[in-house]
């Protein structure tokens, strides 16, 4: 860890990175539209949009690998740790919410949340990823 | 996962800020390995091995 690295990851940083990001996020979900129009026309041949939005999903994962692996070397192991086991409880807490909202709550109280991706599952899973970081930074990643 | 740390370091004298540097970590990193919080990754755990001159067992004890 040099001293770039130092301040970019400092364990403040990121809490407070952590903290801004779930609370904006608990923010959207519970005050956030519920309805919004669709902001592009409906795609009328599906080939063309399908294989756009798994390219760019391959892409995306594949420089989220690098920037990993660069987040590796220049972090330190306990902030490391956290962050990615939060993640892995996000993810799992997101499909978990998305069966949730899919099955129970849209029958019981309508669409709780936007349609829109941006509006809905992104902050679900930052509020998640949030929730997790916080839950491990007080009670440690040992087993 | 128990571990030596704090007692080591106190026989050094050395503060949880000036152990952190010497391993490159965060002193909250450190401070996570004293209290149990946390258990180091194998790279960091032979780092703390070499620093003490000591082997990874005789610095944790996993119980077993």
């Amino acid at each position: 860890m040099n001293k770039r690295s130092q301040g970019l990851y400092a364990p403040l940083l990121v809490d407070l990175t952590f903290g801004f990001m779930g609370l904006g996020s608990i923010f959207i979900l519970a005050f956030g539209p519920t309805n919004t129009p669709p902001a592009t026309a409906i795609a009328s041949d599906k080939s063309n949009g399908g294989f756009v939005i798994a390219a760019c999903v391959i892409l995306i994962t594949l420089v989220s690998c690098i920037v990993h692996k660069w987040d590796r070397k220049g972090w330190d192991d306990y902030m490391q740790q956290i962050v990615t086991q939060s993640a892995l409880i996000g993810m799992v807490s997101l499909l978990l919410a998305g069966v949730l909202w899919d099955f129970v709550l849209t029958p019981m109280f309508g669409m709780p949340v936007s349609p829109r991706l941006v509006l809905s599952m992104i902050p679900i899973a930052c509020t998640a990823w949030s929730i997790g970081y916080f839950y491990l930074r007080f009670n440690g990643t040992s087993e | 996962m128990k571990n030596r740390l704090k007692v080591l370091r106190a026989e050094r004298d050395w503060s949880q800020a000036e152990l952190a540097i010497r391993l490159d970590v965060s002193r909250q990193a450190v401070n996570a390995i004293e209290t149990g919080k946390h258990d180091p990754s194998l790279p960091l755990a032979f780092r703390l091995a070499r620093l003490f001159n000591m082997s990874i067992e005789e610095i944790f004890d996993d119980g077993q």
